[in-house]
């Protein structure tokens, strides 16, 4: 397999939008000519990026190093495939276009940093790892899909959504307003359970990331909310009891 | 040829050309896999009467399966592709996801070049009136359906492929006890990855030859074969020969009819004259029945 590495060359602290990069790879359009945003400028990938290695549109296995870039809509879009963000994945990753009506469409988002805020909007389908925490609004308006967050997570997680799996492994963040997923109105508490599903999901993230695999294999009961009640939403959130 | 004192007759097994799924059936124990399985696979052993022919294949490992739960592979043929599907959704309804902590999956892929989808979950999630729950994993799609236990969960589909039914060989001895236990023996020998023996035990006491004195009937037993006719009709056995069973084996290629006839048969031989087994033959119907021919002696050589 044939794997596509970007390691970030710009400039410290500048936020890139990875917003038109799932549009690219549809295209036959070079990919070091797809302008990103960054900052306030228009600026080719090719200029922000140093790429290695080569693009297999039939299997497509990005990675994408950080460095001091603040990403934002990273993996917006995303239809298949992989993407693996080394560092941190940015705020509104894996959503959608402005105006769009659905985020994510498959595939897999493996982010070994910490996520920000608004994570998973309007996600539709496939699967996001989180090595670390995410901000607030994670997995906000999904449709379906998955995503994994492996420490601590923010305030309104899962609103409004209509369908979808949460699964949260640590704990709300430290200083925020966090209402506990067993006193929040939003979700409804389906008890705990032990499910061929959840040994499945297990062993697929196992593959996919020891690390989450290894926390995930610990747990043999999840706890069970379904919601966003405020959409009549079929969503769920696990968590390890 | 003679094999150990056993005659093995110059003549073929004559099979035919089938639909078959292959299907993995999970669940908390193997015992519960075993239920699931054998309910599935009941009332299947010929397409005569019972519309499908289905077994069990084996037993797979719980490291082996995509839920980590001791697993049951079952083989499942019919003579249509419509056909195939009814009683596979069927059969997957009414007999698995009504097993306790069962789970089901596709046993095959779409790599073989003649495979076509088969609906499993993409028909039972229904049963979840709305509350089904779909997920697609490594770009497979899984349904769960929530029921009274806790969560039935299905691979979307299956894949079925070109299958033969019908590989068969018969086993001529001196006695009722002696041709049972080579039978015994020869079952438990062909018994082997890509093939199913869909009768009871994988033995066959009623042999049929096509068509009847009776209008109505497709099939009546094979006389020629019937110890207790000998001087009545036309008969094919020696006169010490007291009873025949016969094993007839179902397998997803011609190899593997091949493989577990010769393992079958080898058993039998085994035994020997010294434990009442005359001879082994086949049974065909002159080449009209199927494109599948496997001479036993080419098989033996």
């Amino acid at each position: 397999m044939n794997r596509l590495q970007l390691i970030y060359k710009g400039k410290t602290g500048t936020r890139v939008s990875l917003q038109p990069l799932a549009h690219a790879l549809l295209t036959n359009k070079p990919l070091e000519k797809c302008l990103l945003l960054a900052g306030t400028d228009d600026a080719p990938l090719g200029d922000l990026f140093t790429i290695k290695g080569t693009l297999d549109k039939d299997a497509v296995d990005i990675t994408i190093d950080v460095g001091g870039a603040h990403l934002w809509h990273a993996g917006a879009d995303w239809q298949r495939g992989t993407l693996r963000i080394n560092g941190e994945g940015g705020d509104y990753l894996a959503g959608g276009s402005a105006g769009a009506t659905r985020g994510m469409r498959g595939g897999l988002i493996h982010v070994m940093g910490n996520g920000g805020n608004h994570i998973g909007d309007k996600m539709n389908r496939g699967i996001i790892l989180i090595e670390g925490s995410v901000g607030r609004a994670c997995g906000k308006r999904m449709l379906g899909g998955t995503i994994v967050v492996a420490k601590a997570y923010d305030t309104h997680i899962g609103h409004a959504m209509r369908r979808g799996s949460i699964f949260l492994l640590g704990t709300p963040q430290k200083n925020t307003t966090t209402t506990p997923l067993p006193q929040d109105p939003r979700f409804t508490d389906c008890g705990a359970h032990d499910l061929p599903f959840l040994q499945m999901m297990t062993r697929a993230i196992d593959t996919l990331s020891p690390t989450l695999g290894k926390t995930l294999h610990k747990t043999r009961n999840w706890q069970r909310y379904a919601g966003d009640s405020i959409v009549a939403g079929k969503g769920e959130i696990w968590l390890p009891t | 040829m003679n094999n150990n004192g056993v005659h093995i007759e110059d003549t073929f097994a004559e099979a035919f050309p089938m639909k078959v799924a292959r299907l993995v059936i999970t669940a908390d124990t193997p015992a519960w896999a075993q239920h699931a399985a054998v309910a599935m696979t009941g009332f299947a052993t010929s397409v005569i009467a019972c519309g499908c022919e289905a077994g069990i294949e084996g037993t797979i490992d719980k490291k082996e399966t995509i839920d980590g739960r001791p697993g049951i592979s079952v083989l499942l043929f019919a003579m249509s592709d419509s056909q195939l599907a009814k009683h596979v959704k069927n059969r997957c309804s009414q007999c698995v996801m009504t097993s306790p902590t069962s789970a089901l999956f596709s046993g095959f892929s779409n790599q073989h070049d003649k495979a076509k989808k088969v609906p499993l979950g993409s028909q039972l999630r229904y049963f979840g009136d709305g509350w089904q729950i779909s997920k697609v994993i490594d770009g497979v799609r899984y349904w769960r359906i929530p029921v009274m236990e806790g969560e039935f969960l299905c691979a979307d589909h299956t894949w079925q492929r070109p299958g033969i039914g019908g590989g068969n060989f018969l086993i001529l001895a001196r006695s009722r006890a002696q041709a049972l236990h080579a039978a015994e023996k020869a079952t438990q020998a062909a018994q082997g990855t890509g093939v199913i023996m869909p009768f009871p035990g994988g033995v066959v006491r009623s042999g049929s030859k096509v068509g009847s004195k009776y209008p109505a009937l497709i099939a009546s037993t094979n006389d020629a074969f019937c110890p207790t006719l000998k001087g009545q009709v036309k008969t094919a056995l020696p006169n010490d020969v007291a009873s025949v069973l016969e094993i007839v084996i179902n397998g997803i290629d011609e190899e593997s009819i091949r493989s577990a006839m010769q393992r079958g048969i080898n058993a039998v031989c085994q035994l020997g004259k010294q434990n009442g087994i005359i001879a082994i033959s086949a049974g065909n119907y002159g080449g009209k029945l199927g494109p599948h021919h496997f001479p036993l002696r080419k098989i033996m050589a």
